[in-house]
């Protein structure tokens, strides 16, 4: 059964009560929350979302709103993982986007049987494109762009590679997008659909897009990463996708892990295996028709292996 | 001495020390205490320990708890590498005197190759040194690259004055800390072991310049620390510490002839009573009965605070239940702190350090910052 | 060349792991946990140092022309890349 099939109110009293248990990718991730307006909002984005009954849950969350009289004063909202809180406590009307920062630091705190590159990931006729960047990089948007012009979502956030074979894992969790993006994406893709926008306290709006259905059906199959691009919005900048000599993107991509350095020996293999099997690019646009465009046609030319191509 | 009566831990403890007594356990537990044995285990950092004495079994296990295992083998892993990469640097730092160094702690028991040393997570290298010689470490640490980490001005004062270390020291570069003590309690504590006799006694290393503590001062450190130190968040680990240091020790019988001896020498005899008398009513310890006697008569307190700590430590030491937080554990933890500030403080000193750090800024401590991770992918601006 | 001029030497426990993509090499070092990237010509050096221990002079003998520099210079250029990679903990001076 699907979280959509489940009935509103039994969903919203689970919520609250033992929580919702879904897969995120290999992950199964069980919340509960005293929030009742999520309720909504999460059947929404995870509405294709198997539910998993029983077996052993890999995150344990809580999302904790303030009770008693402080609530009416500042209601906030606490983000708890057995114990930790990783972050301080939010306005409450964060709640989604508390839940979704919480999910993704529970797997790069955590998942060190992967490489974990902080990178969005699609992928379209076997092959996946990596594009790591730090936030403002504009690799949400692109991600969410490309999903909806025929690539399969694997992660908007981060990229989980196989310690063996350097293969890409999906989560094919909802895209969390901000401010202009937002209506950017309306215009570009108006079938996506979307959480409810929050005016956020320090810098703006922030919403988040449904992972499409196939993306989600497809989330427990594993792709072969074929470029690593590392993307760069600029403004009024001239597109230009430009070929990364390896070890740079090597130490780029290294930079922009989140678990590298822990991982020794295995982390520098597989590393390695990665950079060897992709070409890798810095990719610099201004519009997100063009940069959809170019990358398109990047995928349709010969892969090469080995060194630098 | 009356038979230990002593609160028994929250059932969802069970398999987490059904597991630590015998790691044959893990192939008997459901996938419920299974999926409760990975929560506690990785609150009480006791997942990465479990997860290395776990890999003969690892096939005969679920696909998940494999996955777990591995990621926290792999934490332990790195934090081993970084511990041992840290103590060379140091070993190149500190070349030039002629000062013994003695490791404490998590470096000793991994340069002394002791099997407690698996699966530790603490990556801070600890050091003991002979205070005439503390300028001297100081200045060789600082030329080689470590910085004071930033203090306030009080902390700055508070700790040169009354505590048993230097302010800690971090590195530059590799953003690791170093602690440089010269005894191992405060100089404001009740209890006064004398580090001449702790150095003295230390024994020498196979692969290094430095020194450890020899077994019995070893486990009255371990002992000390878990009861006299004030910060009681990591205390099963600790206790699990003194626990794995007696089963590794027990084998030589001189160990158990100096232990109390030592233990009176060295003012120790209370803290080590107390990690006797939990490590083997919590964990199972197996302790020679006429040890425990000896440390009784050597170091228990009246009946009525024997009894008080009975039932404070267990709530304090053991993992509540994850999702239901005991109020009464919180309320053990806030006791046993005060008290064992009490222990190393006099009372006015106490009182006027607890309302300034009620006061002063709170600095963010709750998460551990894992070296190389480049950003909390997080709540901008928050 | 005096023989007893101090040597460098990638010591024993010291495993140095190498990924090269045309002129640069991407070194790991297991006992420090850290990577670095060298160009070609210093990452010759390193594995000339690991092959067997050497002292400035030696690598001077062995790559002054590769350096192209006089003979002093070539030997301070040296001094300063083993002085480098010291720090990094990739070499360390041999014990005597």
């Amino acid at each position: 059964m699907s979280v959509s099939e489940l009935p509103p109110g039994t969903f919203t009293r689970r919520l609250g009560h033992e929580g919702i248990a879904f897969h995120a990718g290999p992950f199964v991730v069980r919340v509960v929350a005293n929030v009742a307006e999520l309720a909504a909002p999460l059947r929404l984005l995870y509405g294709d979302l198997p539910l998993v009954e029983g077996g052993i849950v890999d995150f344990h969350i809580r999302l904790q709103a303030s009770t008693g009289p402080r609530r009416w004063l500042r209601p906030q909202v606490v983000f708890v993982c057995d114990g930790e809180t990783p972050f301080f406590p939010l306005p409450r009307r964060l709640a989604l986007a508390l839940l979704e920062w919480g999910i993704n630091w529970c797997v790069h705190h955590h998942a060190h049987q992967y490489l974990l590159i902080h990178a969005a990931v699609v992928e379209r006729d076997g092959a996946a494109l990596i594009l790591p960047g730090p936030p403002g990089s504009g690799k949400s948007t692109l991600c969410a762009a490309l999903v909806h012009r025929g690539w399969r979502l694997l992660s908007d956030e981060i990229a989980l590679i196989d310690l063996a074979d350097a293969s890409v894992l999906p989560l094919a969790r909802p895209v969390a997008l901000k401010n202009e993006s937002i209506d950017v994406l309306h215009s570009f893709a108006p079938a996506a659909v979307f959480g409810p926008v929050v005016r956020e306290t320090v810098k703006g709006a922030i919403a988040h897009m449904k992972p499409p259905p196939d993306s989600v059906r497809r989330m427990h199959e594993a792709a072969r990463p074929a470029a690593l691009i590392f993307p760069e919005f600029a403004v009024d900048a001239a597109i230009n996708l430009a070929p990364l000599p390896k070890a740079r993107a090597f130490f780029q991509a290294a930079d922009l892990s989140f678990n590298y350095h822990i991982l020794g020996e295995r982390g520098f293999d597989a590393l390695s295996r990665l950079i060897d099997g992709c070409r890798c690019f810095s990719f610099t646009y201004s519009s997100l028709d063009d940069a959809v465009g170019v990358l398109a046609g990047l995928e349709h030319e010969p892969l090469m292996t080995g060194s630098y191509g | 001495m009356a038979e230990a009566v002593i609160a028994e831990p929250d059932a969802s403890a069970g398999p987490l020390l059904a597991v630590l007594a015998d790691c044959n356990a893990l192939l008997a537990l459901s996938a419920v205490d299974l999926d409760m044995l990975l929560r506690q285990a990785r609150r009480t950092n006791l997942l990465s320990r479990i997860a290395l004495d776990a890999s003969r079994l690892e096939q005969r296990l679920p696909k998940t708890v494999r996955a777990h295992f591995d990621a926290a083998r792999t934490l332990a892993a790195d934090q081993d590498r970084m511990l041992r990469w840290e103590v060379n640097r140091l070993e190149r730092a500190l070349a030039g005197l002629a000062a013994p160094v003695v490791l404490l702690k998590g470096a000793a028991y991994a340069l002394a190759e002791l099997p407690l040393a698996r699966g530790r997570l603490v990556s801070d290298v600890d050091i003991l040194v002979p205070r005439p010689t503390i300028g001297a470490v100081e200045e060789a640490l600082l030329r080689h690259g470590w910085e004071h980490v930033k203090l306030e001005p009080y902390d700055q004062r508070y700790y040169r004055r009354w505590m048993h270390e230097l302010p800690p020291l971090r590195h530059r570069d590799r953003n690791t800390i170093v602690d440089v003590h010269h005894r191992i309690l405060p100089l404001t504590s009740r209890l006064h072991p004398d580090p001449n006799r702790q150095i003295a006694a230390a024994r020498a290393l196979a692969d290094s310049p430095f020194r450890v503590l020899a077994p019995a001062d070893m486990l009255l450190h371990s002992a000390t620390h878990l009861f006299h130190d004030g910060d009681l968040s990591l205390a099963l680990r600790d206790l699990v510490d003194v626990h794995d240091l007696l089963v590794d020790f027990r084998e030589s019988p001189a160990f158990w002839e100096v232990l109390v001896a030592r233990a009176r020498e060295l003012e120790l005899a209370r803290p080590l009573f107390y990690a006797l008398r939990y490590a083997a009513g919590l964990l199972g310890t197996p302790v020679p009965a006429d040890v425990m006697m000896a440390a009784a008569r050597a170091g228990a307190p009246s009946a009525p605070l024997v009894a008080m700590m009975d039932r404070l430590v267990p709530l304090a030491l053991m993992p509540d239940h994850p999702d239901r937080p005991g109020r009464q554990a919180a309320a053990a933890r806030r006791l046993l702190y005060v008290r064992s500030h009490w222990v190393r403080m006099p009372s006015l000193l106490l009182a006027r350090h607890l309302a300034r750090k009620a006061l002063g800024t709170r600095r963010e401590n709750g998460v551990a910052q894992h070296r190389g991770l480049p950003r909390e992918a997080g709540p901008p601006g928050h | 060349m005096s023989s007893a001029a101090p040597r460098w030497h990638v010591p024993a426990g010291t495993c140095l792991l190498r990924k090269s993509w045309g002129d640069e090499v991407v070194v790991f070092n297991t006992a420090s946990g850290q990577t670095h990237v060298l160009d070609a010509l210093s990452a010759a050096i390193l594995e000339a140092i690991e092959a067997s221990p050497a002292s400035v002079d030696m690598l001077a003998h062995r790559f002054g022309r590769q350096l192209g520099l006089e003979p002093a210079a070539c030997a301070r250029r040296l001094e300063i890349v083993c002085e480098h990679f010291d720090e990094l903990g990739l070499i360390a001076p041999e014990p005597s």
